[in-house]
């Protein structure tokens, strides 16, 4: 096992990749963002082995017969042959990107999702490639303990153009692209684990022994994606699976974790930092301060360890580290003073450092300012956008969505929208507004999915231009449906969660440059009183037995002339002359119709 | 003679010895009483769904551990938890669920693998993964329950219950006619060895009382008209963090390690109703063995077959 180990570090070439390849390589960038927060953005790249292929140009229908997985997780590979899938992109996210604050998505946006879960996949199956999505979703669902098998055709949209496969040059024409939101889906420890399951050392040392459930999933917004691509040059093709863990972390609540352990207790009087430039400051009035200046975190405060030592496996032993080797990147400014135990610094200079992971040695860095306020220039967004829903009432609604351009250059994107077939939009009463004057003119192009109501939902995907320093606001409207019983869920008062839309800015080429997703917005459809059902049949059954007791009756019954019986009635003395007797003490009267009886006492 | 048993199951009235007489010529015919059990499963359910009932999650979760630190692998535990409170927003303590107030043992730890989590807990999931009539195209091995006929299968649920029913999700019930049907297809289709059926909800017991399957134990929480309390409440995450029958259960498994000679029948003798605030139940009449000679770890724990190796020398592996 030891010489099998010592092998896999010595000589790369046995994953069949050219040249001294590491097939898997972890990073670690970090960058203080305004208000006392962090975002760390964890990668995580793993090359599978090759196959080899004769080709000029591999087809990557080639990875099919992969059998040298290497360090690449055999189960992911596995899924992707059984269901012909090409490459599929998969993403949780929880929480909101601040673009206003941070600027713009770490890697562009190119690895962000959002709310919940979404999953795309490009599927090499002709016309089976329905049946394989539904595979491969399940199979995923079972892999990631996601509820990813309520992906079904209502909450499938086909062949998006928002989305470009990884493989420009390869003949796409057989390929079918499928793609799936989940909004409402939690993202929660169970996901990290198999996530982190993934990688070759499993979140025991390197990079991925910081991601813990109870940090990483308290934060203002973080997101796990997971992007298995295939790769081919001229020797042959092979899988490349990036793994990307981002998460905006408050330094504060970390370190207020260790006193308290998050026990809510109110700060004391004299450690409150009041904004005093407010008029109503006070004895009694304080309106907290932003943030705090003076501050000082490690590492293992904000993930509660330190990174455990350094992940051998898939590593070539270096003897000279360049920065394409480093571990963990930080982006600072001159404010920010950076201190460290274990590790070794490749490069420091006033704006960034990289640190390269010793191995068998933990890794802790030690950040301290004065002046917190001075973090590294946002870098704005090329867009901003806010979507929201309008209107009241449980029959119709309306959907607004601004776009704002802060450049001086005019966006042209691609925004997709993906409506579930219950919220019905009225294309007609599609609307632009700049600067108060409704216009045509920023809209470019339409691609329209109408619904079916019950097999999928609505997609619609608008190419708008946005001139420099100008906001668009798009409307429209849509009606509410009343659903079957059956269909709503459990909490069904709680509303109906709506994917959010996809923006896709490309440049000249088409190629897409940044990628921002709105927030989901909850849809509160008319639900129905639930007990209605145990009413009904209730109230039904009674009638209904009621009815057909009295014609049951009536048909059936028959009345038969009992002689006997009769003369036994007409013998009782009546009520009255009863009551008479009792209280007037007269003699028992007989019955006025007893010569009546008579006549049948025989 | 077992259609005639399966269709009086079905009637209001079960006649026990009819019952007893499939039940006896059930196991005679599949000569269960000389082979002992290969492996072990456990499927825990909760069924509650919403923030005020983190006691029903906390319970599952709980059993979770017990399972796993006695041995059962992940690959054969199906957990059920229809609702996500770790990284709920109400949660004050993120990524964390705590059983007690003393927030000193944390369930939701870095390797926690939950197969049917939010809305995919229903009563068609649970009796499907059961008797396993689920689409094998579609459903990963994961999320079933790949049980043979020499496996033990410790079955725990938790919710609210009343006579006969449990409630799933606040939308549908179940019936215990229901849970005696799946467990009669399970036999009649070699799914189990033995059951261990664990049920913490009000009128738990009510909840076995239908089954009519050879080998089944069933313990319940209460009596018939009679309610489960929740044990204690932690005022910073806001609500009752455990069930009072799970929790005497917990303290007692906690003695239990993976050698351990502890039996069920000192398990049901540390029930006290005093403690409980309602009387547990314990259905026995369905199984073979004593009860005082069946191991804990039997249902609790995993079978770790091990052979003695007697070779001195290493060399001997060549021969």
């Amino acid at each position: 096992m030891a010489m099998v180990l010592l092998s896999l570090v010595v000589q790369p070439v046995v994953f069949g990749l050219e040249g001294p390849h590491n097939p898997y390589r972890e990073t670690l960038d970090v960058v203080p963002l305004p208000r006392n927060l962090v975002l760390t953005t964890f990668a995580f790249d793993l090359m599978s082995g090759s196959v080899e292929s004769s080709d000029i140009e591999p087809n990557p229908d080639v990875l099919a017969n992969l059998t040298r997985y290497g360090l690449f997780p055999r189960t992911v590979g596995q899924i992707m042959a059984s269901t012909k899938t090409r490459e599929f992109h998969l993403r949780f996210v929880q929480g909101r990107w601040d673009s206003e604050e941070w600027g713009a998505l770490p890697y562009n946006g190119q690895y962000a999702g959002g709310t919940g879960l979404e999953i795309w996949a490009w599927i090499n199956g002709g016309s089976d490639s329905d049946q394989l999505w539904y595979e491969l979703v399940n199979a995923l669902s079972g892999l990631f303990c996601a509820s990813l098998n309520f992906i079904d055709s209502t909450r499938t949209t086909e062949n998006p153009i928002s989305f470009k496969p990884h493989s420009h040059s390869v003949d796409l024409s057989s390929l079918r692209l499928f793609h799936g939101a989940l909004p409402q889906e939690t993202v929660c420890t169970e996901n990290l684990t198999p996530f982190m399951k993934l990688l070759p050392c499993k979140g025991r040392t390197g990079l991925s022994s910081l991601l813990d459930g109870h940090r990483v999933f308290d934060s203002r917004w973080q997101s796990m994606s997971l992007d298995v691509v295939p790769e081919c040059d001229q020797a042959g093709c092979s899988l490349r699976m990036s793994q990307k863990v981002d998460v905006v972390l408050d330094t504060l609540r970390a370190l207020n974790r260790q006193v308290n352990n998050y026990v809510p207790v109110p700060v004391p009087k004299e450690e409150l930092l009041c904004d005093m430039s407010k008029p109503y400051h006070s004895d009694t009035t304080c309106f907290p301060w932003p943030m705090i200046q003076n501050l000082k975190w490690k590492i293992s405060d904000l993930f509660g360890k330190a990174v455990q030592g350094k992940c051998m496996l898939g590593q070539t032993q270096k003897p000279e580290l360049t920065e394409e080797d480093y571990n963990v990147r930080l982006n600072l400014t001159k404010a920010w003073s950076i201190s460290r135990t274990g590790g070794h610094v490749i490069s420091s200079f006033a704006e960034q450092a990289t640190v390269a992971i010793q191995d068998h040695e933990e890794l802790d860095l030690s950040f301290d300012t004065q002046n917190a306020s001075f973090v590294p220039p946002i870098q704005s967004p090329p867009i901003y956008v806010q979507r929201s829903m309008t209107g009241r009432g449980q029959q119709n609604g309306g959907m607004r969505t601004s776009f704002r351009n802060p450049s001086l250059a005019s966006v042209t994107f691609i925004y997709f929208e993906s409506l579930p077939w219950y919220m019905k939009p009225y294309l007609s009463t599609l609307k632009f507004v700049v600067d108060g004057i409704e216009t045509d003119s920023v809209l470019k192009e339409i691609n329209y999915r109408p619904f079916l109501e019950r097999v999928r939902g609505t997609s619609i995907e608008l190419t708008l231009q946005v001139p420099p320093n100008t906001t668009v606001s798009l409307s429209y409207d849509f009606d509410k449906t009343l659903i079957y019983l059956a269909e709503y869920p459990p909490d069904a008062n709680r509303g109906f969660d709506v994917p959010p839309g996809i923006l896709t800015i490309l440049d000249k080429d088409n190629s897409d440059i940044y990628t921002l997703r709105t927030s989901s917005l909850l849809l509160s459809l008319p639900t129905p009183d639930f007990s209605m059902p145990y009413n009904v049949i209730i109230l039904t059954s009674t009638v209904m037995a009621l009815a057909f007791g009295t014609v049951f009756n009536i048909l059936i019954r028959r009345f038969v002339y009992d002689s006997a019986l009769e003369a036994e009635i007409l013998l009782r003395p009546s009520l009255k002359e009863r009551l008479s007797a009792r209280f007037l003490r007269r003699k028992s009267p007989s019955s006025r119709n007893s010569e009546e009886a008579k006549k049948y006492q025989s | 003679m077992s259609l005639i048993a399966l269709c009086v199951a079905q009637g209001d009235q079960i006649d026990q010895q009819i019952v007893q007489q499939y039940v006896d010529d059930q196991r005679a015919s599949r000569g269960v009483l000389e082979s002992k059990h290969t492996n072990n499963w456990a499927v825990l359910v909760s069924t509650s769904r919403f923030w005020f009932n983190y006691r029903h999650l906390a319970n599952a979760l709980s059993m979770y551990r017990t399972v796993k630190r006695l041995g059962i692998p992940d690959s054969q535990i199906i957990l059920m938890l229809a609702d996500d409170v770790a990284c709920n927003p109400r949660n004050a303590f993120p990524g964390t669920v705590y059983n007690n107030a003393n927030r000193a043992l944390d369930l939701y730890s870095n390797n926690i693998e939950v197969d049917y989590r939010g809305y995919e807990v229903t009563v068609d999931t649970f009796l499907r993964v059961l008797t396993d009539k689920v689409d094998p195209a579609l459903t990963p091995r994961s999320k079933r329950l790949m049980t043979d006929q020499n496996s033990n299968i410790f079955i725990y649920l938790t919710g609210h219950g009343g006579n006969e029913f449990l409630k799933f999700q606040d939308a549908e019930e179940i019936s215990a006619f229901d849970i005696a049907d799946a467990f009669a297809q399970m036999w009649e289709t070699k799914r189990y060895k033995e059951i261990l059926f664990m049920i913490d909800t009000c009128q738990a017991n009510t909840m076995y009382s239908k089954i009519y399957s050879p080998n089944v134990i069933g313990v319940g929480s209460s009596e018939l008209d009679e309610s489960s309390y929740s044990h204690h409440a932690d005022s910073d995450v806001g609500v009752a963090v455990i069930d009072r029958f799970t929790y005497y259960n917990l303290e007692f498994l906690e003695k239990v390690e993976k050698g351990s000679k502890l039996t069920l029948q000192d398990l049901f003798d540390s029930y006290d109703p005093k403690e409980i605030h309602s009387h547990a139940g314990v259905r026995t009449d369905l199984y073979h063995r004593n009860l005082s000679q069946v191991l804990i770890t039997d249902f609790f724990g995993n079978v770790q077959p091990v052979e003695v190796d007697t070779f001195d020398d290493d060399d001997d592996y060549d021969k």
